[in-house]
């Protein structure tokens, strides 16, 4: 898994689109154990929420695991890729401020950054048991 | 049908994919589906032969040490970020890895 996921960081297919990040929260970024995670100190007023999104790229996305995070001082977050992606991640991550009530009713900014991953190869094909002494083929 | 011992190959072509770095070996009961849970050898992948197949040599295979009777081998392939792809399944190929037992009731007669 580890390989995989650092081979899908290298996989880029289109780039990795990060828009600026919230407030308190380091840029995003995909760990070679599978995990997408950030280690920040986020000031305490904020709550964060990340959604890990999963579709091909340039479609809809669909929402696969959230997060929300928060307020903490230091937030380790951790979303669990699916084990055999094929597609295109989006991790989002959304820093707001909750209001007196506790509402979260003034989001700051949102940072996301987008992961695609190569088809996986295609099978071997003309397979047999080959004898060792003369070639010859059975099957 | 033919049987198997460790100095047999299996033979096969690679997938047209360029960024194939070793394929994984399975062995199962004949006749039954493959099954990515099933323990695997893997092998580098290293340049065809010159007809153009991949071989490699079963008794090399620390899962075939006791290999004794009928067998389905699955062989995929894996790419170099980890991704493993179908199952190319080689049927009912019976192997005998196992020598025979000592001979018995030896004297020696005039």
């Amino acid at each position: 898994m580890r390989r995989a996921l650092i081979g899908l960081m290298l996989a880029v297919c289109a780039g990795i689109a990060q828009a600026a990040c919230p407030v308190g929260v380091t840029c995003l970024s995909w760990q070679g154990d599978g995990h997408y995670t950030d280690n920040t100190t986020i000031p305490a007023n904020f709550v964060v929420v990340y959604t890990l999104l999963y579709g091909v790229k340039g479609g809809p996305y669909t929402a696969l695991a959230g997060y929300n995070g928060g307020p903490t001082q230091a937030m380790n977050t951790n979303i669990q890729t699916p084990p055999y992606p094929k597609s295109c991640f989006v991790v989002t991550a959304t820093a707001d401020t909750p209001d007196s009530t506790g509402k979260l009713s003034k989001q700051t900014s949102a940072a996301s950054s987008e992961v695609c991953q190569k088809p996986p190869p295609g099978a071997p094909s003309h397979g047999s048991i080959a004898a060792p002494s003369d070639g010859s083929v059975v099957h | 049908m033919s049987q198997f011992g460790p100095n047999a190959r299996i033979k096969f072509k690679q997938p047209p994919d360029a960024d194939i770095v070793a394929n994984r070996v399975r062995f199962h009961a004949a006749n039954t589906q493959p099954d990515l849970a099933t323990p695997f050898d893997e092998v580098p992948v290293t340049p065809p032969d010159a007809d153009g197949f991949t071989y490699i040599t079963v008794g090399t295979l620390p899962k075939a040490a006791a290999l004794d009777g009928a067998y389905d081998v699955a062989i995929t392939a894996v790419d170099d970020a980890g991704q493993e792809g179908p199952f190319l399944d080689i049927d009912n190929v019976d192997f005998d890895f196992v020598p025979p037992g000592a001979p018995t009731d030896g004297t020696v007669v005039e």
